[in-house]
């Protein structure tokens, strides 16, 4: 339950408070971010009852199945004040949209320019067909489960800033998926190579993506908003996003003179630091050694990092034989997957945490 | 990129489903309609058109507000009447557009067709906009408006106000069950039929009593809406198509219509008639041109081919219109201090106006009106509820007031069921009831929740006080002067009484009116 805010005004100012008077913020002063955000959720085991009344906390429309509009249960990890997480990006809407905005943009016009200045064109028809149509455009699959299965997550996290979070990597997710088959679309124009049915194919049949698969169809299923938070923050973008996206497509663009490809996949790595950060903060909000629940939160993220982790790593290791189709390849799978491990295990071990699985 | 480009682009978006082959698909939310595969698109935008169009509305919008508009003191200028009442309302519409963001991430979730999924995502961004916007105009009054008292606040008093408390079982079936049922209440009910009179016909208003923070804000809501409306009818189509649905569909139609218009209709109804300075329109003007005519004259018509019919209830709805709201304001100035905003007295240019608007209004309501603007002083110590000989039950279902469609022609009823007695407003409250009484276990209502509270005691505990530490934020005046005190309040010993307590158990009875109609 939310403790009762009293309003800031001191004893000895009966000036009103020209601002929202019933947040708590988590710095010094009141953010944009925090006022627009913080308590738009009813909190259903108190704050919208904090005046009392004789039966406390009140449902006006159950669930169809009895059930409380949000459930403690939605996730396994347990906190006393869900409304006190924040978001270290301190995205609200506008914030949000513009910096994809500006990123979208930018991403247009290095497309634009790139397709006028013949470098479209000149691209290498084994990069096309086999870097971008192939094994990209299969991964945007698993990039849209990622946003799907984060709209129910959103409608069921606990609090409003959760959703808010959640809400904006969804559509992060979204972005990456589009992005692949616009630049696949406004590539065709320019090259001959583009076979945009390739990635449907390999994702439904060729074995290097059927771990991936596999993982994408637990995603989807997975109903813990929190277990989702850090399973796919955690290890699966550090690991496996960051070999299939960031290693195998923008590791290799340069070396094949694809300017877009690596623009695009540097805005999806901005906003997978941002999900992680905002990860970050919400771990060390559940383990906070002050929490009585810590413990055994800790032990339930123990268990889903090492539940990721084995299918993220499965993931991994079959996109090994995807790293011998790329031309000019700059590093082996080895290297790379050493890199992502290290990287995953550095996330991890940073919040307390130990790799698992092995590599 | 070229329009055949865009058609491609757009046609392989949708096309990133697969049918599972390592695990079964589970499903996260009940699913009661057959939706086919395929269908028109409402949406057609990509992700790279959608933030730039959003942005350049955010830019306008916030842009306007924080530089000229505050540079001028815009709404330190508008109509104090006026400005009061947004301290109620504008945290119930902010609900509405947060239960809508609930809503499409359930929707996006658990209807199984590309076309229409591509709308749902848009539009869930969307609602993170319209509650950031809204949130964003509270915050704006609380900054530059000449009373910021109340807007500090609202979110936190929302929930315990007897009527904006009311918004919740409307506006929580959004996201409360199936989310088809969820989507007929919000994108075929709420927003088709009743968008258009908050942010357009409302705006309207506003900008006539020198409001313009909220129709620059509205105005830019509602651009978002209208694709909003196309999510709404392209569900509907689909669902509409596969005759398996037909029956459930016309149950969960009827029902969310009676839903959304038992709240819809009074809150609305009340901030466009009784918070006017400078009078144009009435409620029951914009609502015959938005509800009667576009909505169920031509949106719903439309339907009829596919065997959709006007919602159970259309009629009693209709009768309700033209008083339903009168109830609701009067209920609401009565009890005054437990309210988060002044509430202006109406004056005789106000009455003409009622009575030129709906015929019939003074014999009803002008005596009260007449008594109230003379309680307004806190030496008088008189609070305009002592009125009431009887004060009218909450129901259980809609959490208003029994005072439908007139106080004096209540359709009340009072039923015990499950253990506990029950107020219900209508016909209609009482049919949702009994179709699914399991979902109301937790409902309690406003006169039970504070039953045996002291005024006093109930504007201390709930944050009713002004900075100052005695003053009340509400007024029944906007006289500076005249400030009431919770040591006024306490002097008069009001106790919160449940009034179903003394209602008999099982029947319909007459409410008496305030003794000014007598």
């Amino acid at each position: 339950m939310s403790a009762v805010i009293q309003r800031p005004a001191t004893a000895a100012s009966t000036k009103p408070a020209r601002d929202f008077t019933f947040i708590q913020p988590a710095g010094r002063r009141l953010t944009e971010y925090e006022a627009l955000t913080v308590h738009q959720q009813p909190d259903a085991s108190g704050y919208d009852m904090a005046g009392g009344g004789r039966f406390g906390a009140e449902a006006f429309l159950l669930r169809s199945d009895g059930g409380p509009l949000w459930r403690e249960t939605s996730t396994r990890l347990r906190h006393p004040d869900w409304y006190r997480y924040r978001d270290p990006a301190q995205h609200w809407q506008r914030t949000y949209i513009r910096h994809q905005e500006q990123q979208e943009t930018a991403i247009e016009r290095a497309t634009e320019d790139a397709g006028l200045n013949g470098t479209l064109a000149a691209l290498k028809a084994d990069w096309v067909g086999q870097v971008l149509s192939k094994h990209w455009r299969a991964w945007s699959h698993f990039e849209y489960a990622i946003f799907r299965t984060l709209c129910p997550a959103q409608r069921e996290s606990l609090s409003d800033t959760l959703s808010s979070m959640l809400c904006f990597q969804s559509f992060d997710h979204l972005r990456h998926a589009q992005d692949v088959i616009v630049y696949l679309v406004e590539l065709e124009r320019y090259n001959k190579a583009v076979d945009d049915a390739a990635g449907r194919r390999a994702w439904m049949e060729d074995p290097c993506y059927q771990p991936s698969r596999h993982l994408a169809e637990h995603i989807l299923n997975t109903g813990d908003w929190g277990e989702l938070m850090v399973g796919l923050n955690l290890v699966v973008g550090p690991l496996l996003q960051q070999l299939a996206s960031s290693a195998i497509v923008r590791g290799n663009a340069g070396a094949n003179g694809d300017d877009v490809a690596s623009q695009i996949i540097v805005t999806t790595e901005r906003d997978r630091r941002r999900n992680l950060a905002a990860t970050e903060a919400f771990v060390r909000m559940v383990t906070d050694p002050a929490l009585s629940e810590a413990g055994a939160n800790h032990a339930v993220i123990c268990e889903w990092i090492e539940q990721w982790s084995d299918y993220a790593q499965k993931a991994a290791k079959a996109l090994a034989p995807v790293f011998d189709t790329v031309p000019n390849r700059r590093e082996t799978f080895d290297v790379a997957y050493a890199r992502a491990s290290a990287d995953m295990s550095a996330v991890l071990s940073g919040l307390g945490f130990a790799s698992a699985g092995g590599t | 990129m070229d329009s055949n480009e865009f058609i491609k682009a757009h046609d392989r978006v949708k096309d990133f489903e697969w049918d599972f082959s390592y695990e079964p698909k589970t499903t996260r939310y009940p699913q009661n309609y057959k939706i086919p595969k395929k269908t028109s698109d409402p949406f057609r935008h990509l992700v790279r058109d959608y933030c730039k169009m959003e942005r350049d509305k955010d830019d306008r919008q916030y842009g306007a507000m924080s530089d000229v508009m505050a540079r001028a003191k815009m709404p330190a200028k508008a109509s104090e009447r006026w400005t009061e009442i947004l301290k109620m309302a504008l945290p119930v519409t902010t609900y509405a557009e947060y239960a809508a963001m609930k809503c499409t991430g359930q929707l996006v979730d658990s209807v199984d067709n590309a076309e229409l999924r591509q709308g749902y995502l848009a539009q869930m961004m969307d609602e993170v906009r319209h509650t950031n916007q809204e949130a964003h105009l509270i915050r704006y009054l609380a900054k530059h408006a000449r009373d910021p008292e109340g807007f500090d606040r609202g979110f936190k008093i929302r929930g315990q106000n007897m009527i904006t408390r009311a918004a919740r079982p409307a506006l929580d079936a959004f996201f409360a069950s199936d989310p088809i049922e969820g989507a007929i209440n919000l994108q075929v009910v709420a927003e088709t039929a009743y968008t258009n009179p908050i942010f357009v016909t409302l705006t309207e208003v506003a900008a006539a009593n020198g409001d313009e923070a909220t129709p620059t804000t509205f105005l830019s809501v509602q651009s978002d809406e209208a694709r909003h409306m196309a999510n709404g009818y392209a569900t509907l189509a689909a669902i509409a198509s596969v005759p398996d649905n037909l029956p459930r569909l016309q149950r969960d139609f009827d029902n969310a219509f009676w839903r959304q218009h038992s709240f819809l209709d009074s809150f609305i109804g009340s901030v466009y008639d009784y918070f006017q300075q400078n009078r144009g329109g009435s409620y029951h003007e914009a609502w015959t041109e938005w509800v009667g005519n576009d909505w169920a004259g031509s949106y719903i018509e439309r339907l009829k081919p596919f065997g959709v019919e006007l919602p159970r209830g259309w009629e009693e709805a209709k009768a309700r219109i033209p008083w339903g709201h009168h109830n609701i304001v009067m209920m609401l100035a009565a009890t005054w201090p437990v309210q988060f905003c002044r509430i202006d007295p109406l004056t005789p240019r106000d009455f003409e106006w009622f009575e030129k608007k709906y015929p019939g209004w003074y014999a009803l309501y002008g005596g009260f009106w007449e008594a109230y603007a003379k309680m307004g002083d806190p030496k008088d110590g008189q609070i305009p509820l002592t009125l009431f000989p009887q004060v009218p039950p909450i129901c259980r279902v809609c959490q208003m007031p029994c005072v439908f469609p007139r106080f004096d022609q209540s359709t009340v009823r009072i039923r015990e069921a499950d253990g506990r007695k029950h107020a219900f407003c209508s016909d209609g409250c009482e049919h949702l009831y009994a179709l699914e009484p399991h979902r109301y276990a937790k409902a309690w209502t406003w006169f039970e929740q504070y039953e045996g509270y002291e005024l006093s005691q109930f504007v201390r505990e709930c944050g009713l006080i002004r900075a100052d530490g005695k003053t009340l934020i509400g007024q029944p005046s906007l006289n500076w002067d005249k400030m009431w005190t919770v040591d006024d309040i306490a002097r008069t010993k009001i106790e919160i009484e449940n009034p179903l307590s003394k209602l008999p158990a099982d029947g319909a009875p007459r409410l008496l009116a305030p003794r000014t109609l007598q």
